[in-house]
Formats: structure tokens, C-alpha cells, sequence
């Protein structure tokens, strides 16, 4: 079972705002020949609490609207505005600070540091942010493994377990500084059928919980289990609801 | 508690155990130079004065035609003199192995006599000390040429002719060899031998002395103008006295003869040292680059979950910083060791002893300094570029690709039409990571560079030697032990087959007069004939002398240190056995500088006038009819004309040829070149484990490209002929780099040597000797450093590198 | 439902040998995280000039078949024979030589060399392999790549044209030594669907031509076009013919299918034996006739061309019949809801015995 932590005070935003605000969002990519768009007039907003899929094929632009959210990448034109911050305005150090706090990312394929520790990988974050040390750091990393259900592996670097217990790692590591919001991007794209269907319960179970979670996959049979459902179409984003 | 930053990385220090050596012996040869150099410098530094006083080395030199011991205890007793002991030099001929006679050099004195401290005092290697009557001790530096061990008889011939067996009681080794700055200084120096003066006699000597050394109160001794002082008060004593004084030379008591050239060598070592630390410094640029281009996607990784780019900035440094210290831990043990086997090197061809192999502080620090220092500079560049990626760039597995643009490189080499793929593939694959290239190059280049301008600066020196051999053009010297009529010699000699002329010619030392009346230096005047055809002298000003001269004289270079006003039409007084005269400066020469002390040339009859030598010499020289005579020719020639002039009882005292003069003087000068081979050396292995750092770094990121050649159709020999290819590519181009920059390095380096050997600026005589032998080397060198990385990738199976699941 | 193109399996004579013939593949994977077997025992045989495409899920083992084939890969155990070369023996360096020369390969990951030029690229498997004269070989490569329309780019870097334009190229260098046999993984996964197209109508001239082409591929449309497909499914092959009787359905329903069918073969004019209306019947080769009389009655029958159903005996042809028989409960929810029924004379795809009504 895994409990959500007590909310922290940390930049948590009016319950009635969006936690994630992009507005008239365009992205274009040099290339060879020429730019390439692949966000075209994005607008979206997603509520604390909600657990979002964002639907598509591959190439339709999953992968750069997740990374306008989370700040690894900037828009081109238009507004990002999420956990309060506006992305568009902030340099790369407090980009990266500012998305230790408030993000946890889960990737399709897992990227833990193999030299390190699974104990060690999860507390990384708290590490490079500061809002846990020394010994609490540890304890709390201590108790993600337990929710992840897999403390006797501690030890254990990545390389010694299966991709799915990788991707359990990932998720811990992902709360290790209780951020306001979990980014996924294709988290079972690696997995097998089974594996695939005990980390999506794990997902479920952070949403029933009140986490904002937003998860990006092409798996149609995922999106049916989610409160919204995003669909993104040659970088143009429109709701499956209607 | 350790933080998860810091494991990870001590987990990169261990997971790349290949690539952590190559890093940490980089570093460590940087390391390894500074610290050999700077241990070797400071003990030597050290070492040669401290070692040379405490030999009880002479202050003042002064040589005279003969004294007694009557007045030597006389002259103890002047103001200012410690110590005073009187000493017998003369030059004898040895017999050597081959069964010549070779001159060698016999001191005879009160060894053993001279109370609490022996003047000079000799290291007594083998054997005992002093030798007794009619015993002989030989000094180790020339033994060889003499073929005598402990033990032996040797045979001494004297100049009437007789024949004296000496038992050799002692093998030693005197470092005030070259002191009195006669007969070309240590390097030129012949055998030199030592025994009692009770022995004089039987050597068909006079039993007296014809040196003063002379040691001043303790405090004085490392004070010139006391000293000086001294030295004046003893000159004029001499002079009242009738005792002639034919030259004097004084020195402190710290002043090991070689001095000079130990400066010279530190001076060149320490710069090349340096260069050493600097290329180290790209080594690490490179392989640093390699290793943060290995750890894109970690560093992706640490930006997402919070990582800003200083704290990933300052993770790194940290790892060059362990690095930095194992390698600190290395170097200073093995520096160390080495420095203590340059210092015996040394300490044999320079003839000086070391007191103690002891461990230098200041070497220490200096390492620390530089390992604390040099690789986080040559770091910062590629941790800096490394940590500037996006996180989107590094996570998406686009990065490496980073250098690689097409740019008017793969435009020039695309004209290589001629080439094959596999070629081609070899020669574009050179310039795909153009700093990586550039950083190589560089250190491969210099190392080389350095190499061939040492083959240039060697080539320099002999061929100026050979210039200097034009003062001495004669095929055979033969020196008499006391004057003969120039006519009845000239005649005599002539008789003796092969022999097309002679000449006399006269020599005196002399003392220059300064104007406040006191003597000045010695200087060594030689008299040729007019019109001699057996010297071509380099003039600097003026002209040479001319036969309708009188009193003209001509001085070498080493005039304008001591008296730099001097020029063309000056008058110069000479003082010279108790007569003083005036001379006319007509000419200036190029000699061999401070090695061999002031030289000047007359006129014969002008000099005969001063001594009272007119129509005879001592000294003459002997031209062969064949004039291509080599070493061995003159030498047969030589041993005819001593048979001869022997059998005419004639009292001979040396017999020589020309060419052994420079033959002798390029083996001395030889210690300095072999320097700078080794330096040049050390920085070439710099270069090669460069060479071979970025192979193996260039076939590990080319994993994949391999593995496509191999499902293609690529052999194992395919794909070693194309690594293999590609080293010696470069290694070809840092060959054309290095003959280029070999041009100024190697006049750098030839004027620094000659500065300090002969006090003037290069001539440099460049030799493609030099750059034929580093072809060799170089290509050995970069097939064996693309040797291993082309095995590597030979043995790369297409599943592990293409295979995927 | 209505397929495109819907191709019938080759009718292949057992004259030739395979020209690629696997034997009991099995490979399992070792990890820290334990074992994994990817393929289970998989038996392939391939003749000269198939065009043979291999479906898929991700994670289904097809890629790793393909890679016992390239030698890129090799089982755990079984044999793996390409023109008689049993090539699990050969040391790599002879093995990549042999590779070279006989197969053609074109994978999605497998660029061209970044500085090589597309003709030099092309050029490059020539000059290891050897079997054109270096004077040829720079018209060979142009030749190759005029065949893939790409001429104009012949002396230009890869990184300089796009990517289709790049996995053409490396079409061309597949065959640059014209070998017997090509090998494609995914060969239009990066593509726009224009240059997918013509990448796909290269593959067909090829095969048209007689030479042996094998690709992996998880599109279904794409697997269409060939003229045999392979499917496996976690590890294991499908029966052939259910893949081809039933395009549509899911793999891991087929894999259960395949395993749960049951060979039948009739030897020629033999009647089909009494069977339920519990059971399917699949033809594998050869084929039947329906006669009349008071057999059993087909009720249901297709073989894609909208026929009525007859009732009838059913007896083998002159050639005899393989049939394959099905349990009918699970191949239910793939037969077209309209039963159709089979004429007197007409050659079966499957049918299933039941009673006429009416």
C-alpha cells in the first residue's frame, strides 16, 4: 500500500487555479530543412488532483508538451505557467530547482544513475534540493522503498533488478521531494503486459490519494482508466471528453 | 553519512577503470616531471657547492715557472692566506690500451702532508690516499682512455724518453678538474694523474713547485673581492721576489668548475619540465571530454530531478580532484626515485659527488601545487561544455554528435578520390573530433619537435667545433719540453715520410694590466708565424694580424665580458713573465667562449721579442701531405714523428693530433644533448599516451559504426587496418607539425646551449637526421598506440554492439 | 474487415531447399533480474524467393528471430543454416565477410556511416567484400542509388539529406553486392508514408525478381504485402495459416488457436471423417470438394470470396488435404456474422460442418 505524505506548504496553489496553465504554446524545431512545428497553438489547463492522459501517436508531440511542462524544454511562443512559476521567464539553475521541488518525471526508460544505489538514486533529489538532509533524507528514502514494496533491494543497483522494479524505483524517486505534480512519460512503454498493469495500479492509487498526476502513452486501454483524457494530433491538443 | 552525489561519484572513478588510469596517468606524468626535475635541481643545486667546499677547494690559482718550499712558506704567512700548498703540473705521456702514448696530466704535491685538511681534496673511490713514492693515483673521469684499473702498472714516458713504471695505488675523483681554466676546462681535460713530490725527481722533473693554490679565512671565501684582494697582495709578493706570474684564476670556494653548465641544463630542463605539465594538461582536457560526453544522459538525468548546473559543475571538479590525488600519491614516489638515478647520471659527467640522496620538501609542495591546480584547469572547458547540454538533448540520446559538423574538411578530403573506402573512412575519422585532434597533435608535435631541434642543436654544436678547428688546423701538434731552433726541428721533422710542412709556433701566458696597475686575467697568448696557413680565424671586428704588424694582437669574444669598452685600435698592456708591453687591438675573433679563458693572437717575432724565444719554440705544427688525413691517419702519423724526433733524443713532451681536440669536445658537450633527448623523449610519451587515450576514446564511441562494418562484410583486418590507419595518420601529421616547429624551437634551444658553452647566439646547422628518426619513431609510436583500441574493436562482436532487446 | 489486397499462400514445391532454414531457435536472456526466454523453440523454413514479413508485438521476439538470421544474435540453442552454411560455427571475423557478401541488411537503427558520401556508403560493402573490380564499383554504387532516387544526393554527407532519403540509401547499400537474401527491421518505421511507400515498391521489384526478402515489421497493413507472413507471439510462432485466415485477430487469441489446433491430412478422395459442429476446419493445402449428397452439410464457409454455402459431403481433392480442425468456441468471434455458404466444385479456405436450414 503507499500513503501520501501530509501535504507540505510548499508553493501549493489556490485550490480554484489551474496547477498547469499553457497558453497559445507553439514549439518549432530547427531542422535541415527548415523548422519543424510540433506544438501548434497548445491551450490547456489541468486542476490540482487530476489524473490526466495525454493520448497519441508516436511523433504527434507527447513528448515536447511534456517537456513545456516540466521546463526541460522552452516554448517558442506563448505561456507556461505551472506550480505557479512562468517557466518561459526562468534560466536553466532555477529551472532546475525549481523542478526538483515541484515535479517528479517518470520516464519510459526508467534512467536511474547506474553507479548508484537504489537507496542512493532516491534520495538524489533531496540531495540536490535541499529540503531534506542528512539523516532525514535517508529515513524518508527509506520509507518510499517500503511503499514501493521493495526495501530488501536497497542495496542493489539498477542493473540487479527487473525493468519493473526499476520503474517502482523511479516512482519513489519521483516523490522523494513530495512535488505538487508527477509527470509520466510512456512509464510502461518498456514493461510487459503485467508489470505494466502493477505500475499503473501504483499510479491510481498516488490519484486516489489527491496527487495531480499527468501521463503520456499511446496505450488507448490506459486512457480509458483516467479521470481526463488529452488527445494530441500532429502537435495540436484537443479533449477526448467531447 | 556519504551524500548520493558524492557515491556516484566515487562510482564513476571505479566503473571506467581504463579510462580512470589513462586520467590519473596523465596527471601523473605532469607530476612525475616537475618532481624529478625540481628534486634533481635542488640536490644538485645544493650538492655541487656545498660538495665543493668541502673539498677545500683553492681560492686562488697562480702559476708560475718555479718555487720552492722555502718561499711557499713564505707566502703562507701573508695577510689574508689560510691555506697555501704548492703543486707541480706537468704533462707526461701515458701509455692506453691500444699501446699509444696519450699525455696525461700529473700533479705532484705534499698530498698527505698538507695538515687537518688536504687542499682539493680528492673522494678517494678506490684504493689509498696519498700516493707514496713513485706511486701513481689516477683520477676515474678519463680512466678509461688509460685502461688501467687498481692494481695495474702503468707506463709513464718522460720527455727524454725514459720509460717509468708506476704502480696505480688509488682510484679517485678530483672535482676541481677544470678549475685553472687552461687547456679547455674539464671536458677537454686529458688523463690526469697524482703523486708525491718526493717522485719529481724520478720523473725528470725539477723537485720544487710551479702552482700556488692558495685558500683564504673562512669568510672571505665566498667574497670575490677579498678574495681578489688577496690575490693581489700574492702577485706583487711574487713579482718583488723575481717569481714570474703567468696567470692566476680565483674562484670561491662554492664554485664547482661545471658550474656553468649545470645552469644551462637546469635552465632548458626546467622549461621543457614545464612544457611537459602543460601537454599533460591536454591529455586531461581530452579524456575528461570523453568521459562527460559517456555521462549525457546521467547529467540529463540529475538536471530533472534538481540538479542545477553548479552543483553538477562542482561534482566533477571533485572527481578531478581525487584523480588528482592518487595521482599526487604516484608521482611523488616515483619522482623521487628518479630523480635519485638522474642525480648519479649527473653526478658521474659532471664530476661532482652527491652528498646525500635526501628528500626535497620544496619538490613536494610544488607537486601538490601543480596537481591541485593544473587538471582542474585543463578540466573546467569540457566539464563546463559537458553540463551546458539541454536536459532534452541528453535525455533523447542525441548528443554525441556534438563536434561533429561537415565543415570544408570532409569538402578537402573528399578530393581523395584515389583512396578506398576503408581508407577514407581512416582519414575522415582523423577529423571528426577536431579538438580532441588539435589537443593530440599538439602534445605529439612538440614532444617531436623537441626531438628533431635536439638533433639540429647537437648538429650545431659539432659543426661549430669544427669551425673552432680551424684554429687548430694542423694534422699533428707536437709540443717539446723545452725550446728547439725552429729550423732544426722544421728540418728533422721533415724527414719523417707524409709530412709536407711545419711550423713553430709560440705561446706564453700573460696577465692583462689594468689601469690602476694591477693584474687582470690570464690570458693565453699564441704566437703563429706570420702568413701561417694553419688557422682561419671567425673575425667579429677589425681584421687579423698582418704580417708587416707590430705588437698588433688580436682578442677573443671573452674580452668583452671582462672589459666591455674594449674595441678595434685600443691599446692592451700585457704583463707578460715580469715585462709588461703594449699591444694593439687589431681584431676581434669568435672562440669558444667561457670554457677555455681569454685567448689572443700575435705575431711570433713579437712574442719572441717579450720572452726571449726568437727563432725557437716549443711549439709546432705539423701539416700532412694528404690532406684528407682522419683521426687515425694523423694519429699514424703522429706516433712516426715521436719515433722519429725520439730517436733524434729529442724531449718530447706531447705528441697530438687535430681532430681529437673536437672529437674531445663534442664528447664532453654530449652529457648536455643526451638531456635534451630525454626531455624530448619524456614529452613524445606524453604524446603517445595521448595518442593513445584518444584512439581508445574514438573507437569507444564508434561502437556502433564498428558493428555496422561488421554487418557489411568487415574482417577483423578491415576493421584494425582502419583504426590502425587512422593513428598513423595522425601521427604522420604531428611529423609534418613537428619538422615545421622543430625550425624555431630548434634555434631556441641551440642559442640557450650556446650562450652558455661558448657565450654567443647559434649558428644553427640543421640536420634532416633528426626528422628521419622521428618518422621512425613516430610511426612506431602510433601503431602501438592504435594497437590496443584496434584489437578492442576487432574483438567487438556485432551482437554486443548492435544487439538489443 | 474487407482486407486491401489479400494474397493467397504460395503454392511451394518441396523441389528446392530452404534457402534459410531454423531449427529448434530457443534464446533466453540472463540478467541480474533473472531469465527471460524470448523465443521458445522456433522452427523456420524460408525458400528462395519468398517475400516472407515477420509480425509482431513489441516485446514478441521477432527482432531477436531477425537477429539469428544476420548472425547479429545468437540462440541459446538450435540451429541456424542460411544456403546450406551453418552459420553458428563461423568466427565473426569470416562471418561478418560471409554476412557481406550474402546478406542484405537494413535495419532502422543502422545508419549509414556519417563520413562516407551515400555513393561512398554504397561503395564501402564492396570494397570489403571484393567481388566487383575497384574501377566498377563507383558505377555500381551510382547505378544503386539511381534505382532509389537518389542520384541527386549521391555525393552528399548523410547528415545532409533526410531520413527517408538516408534509409534508402541504405537500401542501396543492401545491395550493393547483390546479394541472395535481404533482411529489413522496421525498414519504414522513421518514414513519412510517401517515402514508405516507395521504399515498399522497391521490396516488391526485388521480390518480383526473385530475391529472397525477409522483414520484421509491427505494422499489419505493411505485412499485407507480402506474400507470406510470420507472426509470433511471446516467444512462439503462429500457425501460419490461422495468421493468414484471420488478419485481424489478436495475437495472443491466435497463439492459443495455434496451439490448440489439431493437423488432419486426407489423403486424395477421401472423405472427411464425421466431426462435430464443434470443430473448424482450416485447409492448410490442397483442397476439396463439396459433392452432394447426405454428409454432413456445410453451413458456413469462406475463403474471402462471397460464396453461398451448399450442403454436401466433403472429400479431399486429387492431391489429398492438410486440414487443421479448431475449437470452434474460440474461433467464433472471428468468422463473419452472415454465414456464407460454399458451392459445389469451390476450392474451401475453412468451413464448418453444421446443418443447412431450410
Amino acid at each position: 500500500m503507499i500513503h501520501a505524505s501530509q501535504p507540505t506548504t510548499h508553493s501549493r496553489t489556490d485550490e480554484r487555479s489551474a496547477l498547469i496553465r499553457l497558453s497559445h504554446v507553439v514549439k518549432d524545431y530547427p531542422t535541415p530543412s527548415g523548422p519543424f512545428r510540433a506544438l501548434e497553438d497548445v491551450n490547456l489547463e489541468i486542476w490540482p488532483g487530476e489524473f490526466v492522459a495525454v493520448i497519441g501517436k508516436s511523433g504527434a508531440g507527447k513528448t515536447t508538451l511534456v517537456n513545456m511542462i516540466t521546463g526541460v524544454d522552452h516554448v517558442t511562443s506563448g505561456e507556461a505557467i505551472v506550480a505557479g512559476a512562468s517557466l518561459h521567464r526562468m534560466n536553466e539553475t532555477r529551472l532546475s530547482q525549481w523542478r526538483g521541488r515541484n515535479i517528479g518525471v517518470i520516464y519510459q526508460s526508467f534512467h536511474l544513475l547506474p553507479g548508484l544505489s537504489l537507496l542512493d538514486n532516491i534520495m538524489l533529489p533531496m540531495d540536490f534540493c535541499g529540503l531534506y538532509r542528512g539523516r532525514q533524507s535517508r529515513d524518508r528514502a527509506m520509507a518510499l522503498l517500503r511503499q514501493v514494496g521493495l526495501e530488501d533491494h536497497a542495496r542493489k543497483r539498477p542493473s540487479q533488478i527487473s525493468g519493473g522494479q526499476q520503474q517502482r524505483i523511479a516512482i519513489a524517486r519521483a516523490l522523494a521531494n513530495d512535488p505538487n505534480i508527477i509527470m509520466a512519460d510512456e512509464p510502461t512503454g518498456r514493461l510487459d503486459s503485467v508489470t505494466a498493469e502493477a505500475i499503473f495500479q501504483i499510479f491510481a492509487e498516488l490519484a486516489g490519494q489527491g496527487r495531480t498526476i499527468v501521463m503520456v502513452t499511446h496505450d488507448q486501454a490506459l486512457a480509458r482508466r483516467v479521470s481526463r483524457t488529452l488527445r494530441i494530433v500532429d502537435g495540436r491538443v484537443g479533449s477526448d471528453a467531447a | 553519512m556519504i551524500r548520493p552525489r558524492w557515491h556516484k561519484i566515487f562510482s564513476d572513478l571505479l566503473s571506467h577503470k581504463g579510462r580512470s588510469l589513462l586520467i590519473i596517468a596523465s596527471i601523473a606524468t605532469g607530476l612525475f616531471a616537475i618532481g624529478m626535475i625540481t628534486t634533481s635541481y635542488v640536490i644538485l643545486a645544493e650538492d655541487i657547492r656545498s660538495g665543493y667546499r668541502a673539498v677545500n677547494p683553492p681560492n686562488i690559482q697562480l702559476f708560475t715557472t718555479f718555487f720552492d718550499r722555502d718561499y711557499l712558506n713564505r707566502i703562507r704567512k701573508i695577510d689574508g692566506v689560510r691555506q697555501a700548498e704548492g703543486v707541480w703540473n706537468t704533462n707526461l705521456q701515458i701509455r692506453n690500451t691500444a699501446g699509444e702514448w696519450e699525455p696525461i696530466t700529473v700533479k705532484a704535491s705534499d698530498y698527505g702532508r698538507m695538515g687537518a685538511k688536504e687542499m682539493g681534496q680528492p673522494h678517494v673511490l678506490e684504493g689509498i690516499w696519498p700516493p707514496d713514492e713513485k706511486q701513481i693515483a689516477l683520477d676515474i673521469n678519463r680512466l678509461s682512455d688509460a685502461g688501467a684499473k687498481l692494481g695495474d702498472t702503468v707506463e709513464i714516458k718522460l720527455p727524454s724518453g725514459v720509460i717509468r713504471r708506476m704502480p696505480v695505488v688509488g682510484i679517485v675523483r678530483d672535482q676541481t678538474i677544470g678549475s685553472s681554466r687552461t687547456e679547455g676546462g674539464f671536458f677537454l681535460a686529458g688523463i690526469q694523474g697524482y703523486t708525491n713530490i718526493d717522485t719529481l725527481r724520478w720523473l725528470g722533473q725539477p723537485e720544487g713547485y710551479n702552482t700556488l693554490y692558495v685558500r683564504v679565512e673562512t669568510e672571505d671565501q665566498e667574497n670575490k673581492p677579498a678574495i681578489r684582494a688577496v690575490a693581489d697582495r700574492l702577485i706583487d709578493d711574487f713579482d718583488k721576489n723575481g717569481y714570474p706570474v703567468n696567470g692566476f684564476i680565483t674562484h670561491l670556494s662554492s664554485e664547482h668548475p661545471n658550474l656553468p653548465y649545470v645552469d644551462a641544463m637546469a635552465a632548458v630542463i626546467y622549461l621543457l619540465g614545464f612544457l611537459v605539465v602543460f601537454l599533460s594538461g591536454f591529455l586531461i582536457t581530452n579524456t575528461f571530454s570523453a568521459l562527460l560526453n559517456q555521462q549525457v544522459e546521467q547529467i540529463g538525468v540529475m538536471k530533472t530531478v534538481g540538479g542545477s548546473r553548479g552543483q553538477i559543475v562542482a561534482m566533477y571538479m571533485v572527481l578531478i580532484l581525487v584523480f588528482s590525488l592518487i595521482a599526487l600519491a604516484v608521482a611523488i614516489p616515483l619522482s623521487n626515485k628518479a630523480a635519485y638515478m638522474l642525480l648519479e647520471y649527473i653526478s658521474v659527467h659532471i664530476n661532482f659527488q652527491v652528498i646525500e640522496l635526501r628528500f626535497v620538501p620544496a619538490s613536494s609542495i610544488l607537486q601538490t601545487i601543480v596537481a591541485l591546480l593544473v587538471p582542474q584547469l585543463a578540466g573546467i572547458i569540457p566539464i563546463l561544455q559537458g553540463t551546458r547540454i539541454s536536459v532534452r538533448e541528453a535525455l533523447s540520446g542525441a548528443a554525441s554528435n556534438q563536434n561533429e559538423t561537415t565543415g570544408f574538411m570532409y569538402r578537402l578530403l573528399a578530393k581523395f578520390r584515389g583512396f578506398s573506402r576503408p581508407i577514407l573512412i581512416s582519414l575522415r575519422n582523423t577529423f571528426r573530433r577536431r579538438g580532441r585532434l588539435a589537443l593530440t597533435l599538439i602534445t605529439l608535435m612538440l614532444g617531436g619537435a623537441t626531438f628533431i631541434a635536439t638533433f639540429n642543436v647537437r648538429n650545431s654544436i659539432s659543426s661549430y667545433i669544427d669551425r673552432l678547428g680551424r684554429y687548430f688546423l694542423a694534422d699533428v701538434n707536437l709540443t717539446l719540453d723545452r725550446p728547439y731552433r725552429l729550423e732544426r726541428v722544421a728540418a728533422d721533422v721533415m724527414q719523417v715520410q707524409g709530412v709536407a710542412m711545419v711550423e713553430g709556433w709560440n705561446g706564453a701566458f700573460a696577465s692583462v694590466v689594468t689601469e690602476d696597475g694591477k693584474a687582470g686575467e690570464t690570458v693565453q697568448v699564441v704566437a703563429p708565424p706570420k702568413d701561417s696557413k694553419l688557422i682561419e680565424p671567425i673575425l667579429l671586428r677589425g681584421r687579423w694580424l698582418m704580417p708587416d704588424d707590430r705588437n698588433a694582437i688580436t682578442l677573443s669574444e671573452l674580452f668583452l665580458e671582462s672589459y666591455p669598452e674594449i674595441d678595434v685600435g685600443d691599446t692592451l698592456r700585457l704583463k707578460i713573465g715580469m715585462d709588461e708591453s703594449d699591444w694593439e687591438i687589431v681584431g676581434l675573433f669568435q672562440f669558444a667562449g667561457r670554457s677555455s679563458g681569454l685567448f689572443a693572437y700575435v705575431n711570433y717575432d713579437d712574442l719572441a721579442r717579450e720572452t726571449g724565444m726568437q727563432g725557437k719554440s716549443t711549439s709546432f705544427r705539423i701539416v700532412a701531405s694528404d690532406t684528407t688525413l682522419d683521426l687515425a691517419g694523423q694519429k699514424e702519423l703522429a706516433s712516426r714523428v715521436e719515433a722519429h724526433l725520439s730517436s733524434l733524443n729529442y724531449k718530447i713532451k706531447d705528441v697530438g693530433t687535430g681532430l681529437s681536440l673536437g672529437d674531445k669536445t663534442s664528447q664532453g658537450l654530449s652529457v648536455l644533448t643526451t638531456f635534451l633527448l630525454i626531455m624530448s623523449l619524456l614529452m613524445a610519451s606524453v604524446g603517445s599516451i595521448g595518442l593513445a587515450g584518444t584512439m581508445s576514446l574514438n573507437v569507444m564511441e564508434r561502437t556502433h559504426e564498428i558493428g555496422v562494418m561488421r554487418a557489411i562484410g568487415g574482417s577483423n583486418r578491415a576493421i584494425i587496418t582502419i583504426v590502425l590507419v587512422e593513428g598513423i595518420a595522425i601521427g604522420l601529421i604531428s611529423w609534418l607539425l613537428a619538422s615545421l616547429v622543430a625550425l624555431p624551437i630548434s634555434k631556441q634551444l641551440a642559442d640557450i646551449m650556446f650562450q652558455i658553452i661558448f657565450d654567443r647566439s647559434a649558428d644553427v646547422v640543421f640536420t634532416l637526421s633528426g626528422n628521419f628518426i622521428w618518422l621512425g619513431i613516430v610511426l612506431v609510436l602510433s601503431t602501438l598506440a592504435g594497437s590496443a583500441p584496434a584489437f578492442n574493436a576487432s574483438r567487438l562482436t556485432i551482437r554486443e554492439v548492435l544487439a538489443y532487446e | 474487415m474487407p482486407p486491401e489486397r489479400y494474397a493467397l499462400p504460395v503454392r511451394y514445391d518441396s523441389n528446392g531447399d530452404p534457402i534459410i532454414r531454423m531449427r529448434g531457435i530457443t534464446k533466453t536472456f540472463r540478467s541480474a533480474a533473472g531469465e527471460a526466454t524470448v523465443l521458445k523453440g522456433v522452427d523456420v523454413d524460408i525458400l528462395p524467393g519468398q517475400f516472407v514479413s515477420v509480425v509482431g508485438r513489441s516485446g514478441s521476439g521477432k527482432s531477436t528471430l531477425v537477429n539469428m538470421i544476420t548472425g547479429i544474435d545468437r540462440p541459446t540453442s538450435g540451429s541456424v543454416e542460411i544456403g546450406g552454411q551453418n552459420i553458428l560455427h563461423m568466427p565473426e571475423s569470416d562471418m561478418a565477410v560471409w554476412r557481406g557478401r550474402h546478406l542484405g541488411i537494413v535495419f532502422q537503427f543502422f545508419q549509414l556511416l556519417p563520413m562516407l558520401t551515400l555513393i561512398e556508403n554504397v561503395m564501402l560493402p564492396m570494397d570489403f567484400c571484393n567481388m566487383y573490380p575497384p574501377a566498377m564499383r563507383e558505377e555500381r554504387a551510382l547505378g544503386l542509388l539511381t534505382r532509389v532516387g537518389l542520384d541527386d544526393f549521391a555525393y552528399k554527407l548523410p547528415g545532409a539529406v533526410a531520413g527517408g532519403q538516408q534509409q534508402s540509401a541504405a537500401v542501396a547499400r543492401a545491395l550493393a553486392n547483390d546479394p541472395p537474401i535481404l533482411i529489413a527491421d522496421e525498414p519504414t518505421g522513421n518514414l513519412d508514408s510517401v517515402t514508405a511507400e516507395q521504399v515498399m515498391e522497391i521490396f516488391e521489384e526485388l521480390a518480383a525478381l526473385g530475391k529472397t526478402i525477409l522483414f520484421v515489421t509491427h505494422d499489419r497493413t505493411l505485412a499485407l504485402r507480402t506474400n507470406r507472413r510470420l507472426l509470433i507471439s511471446d516467444g512462439e510462432l503462429v500457425n501460419e495459416t490461422l495468421v493468414a485466415a484471420f488478419p485481424d485477430a489478436s495475437h495472443s487469441l491466435l497463439l492459443r488457436l495455434s496451439k490448440g489446433a489439431q493437423p488432419l491430412d486426407l489423403p486424395p478422395g477421401a472423405d472427411l471423417p464425421p466431426g462435430s459442429s464443434a470443430h473448424i476446419y482450416l485447409v492448410e493445402a490442397g483442397w476439396l470438394e463439396v459433392g452432394s449428397g447426405p454428409q454432413p452439410v456445410v453451413i458456413a464457409a469462406g475463403d474471402g470470396l462471397d460464396a453461398p454455402a451448399v450442403s454436401g459431403a466433403v472429400r479431399a481433392g486429387d492431391e489429398g488435404a492438410k486440414l487443421l480442425s479448431l475449437p470452434a468456441d474460440l474461433v467464433e468471434p472471428l468468422l463473419p456474422a452472415e454465414p456464407v455458404f460454399a458451392e459445389a466444385g469451390r476450392s474451401l479456405r475453412w468451413f464448418r460442418l453444421g446443418r443447412r436450414q431450410g
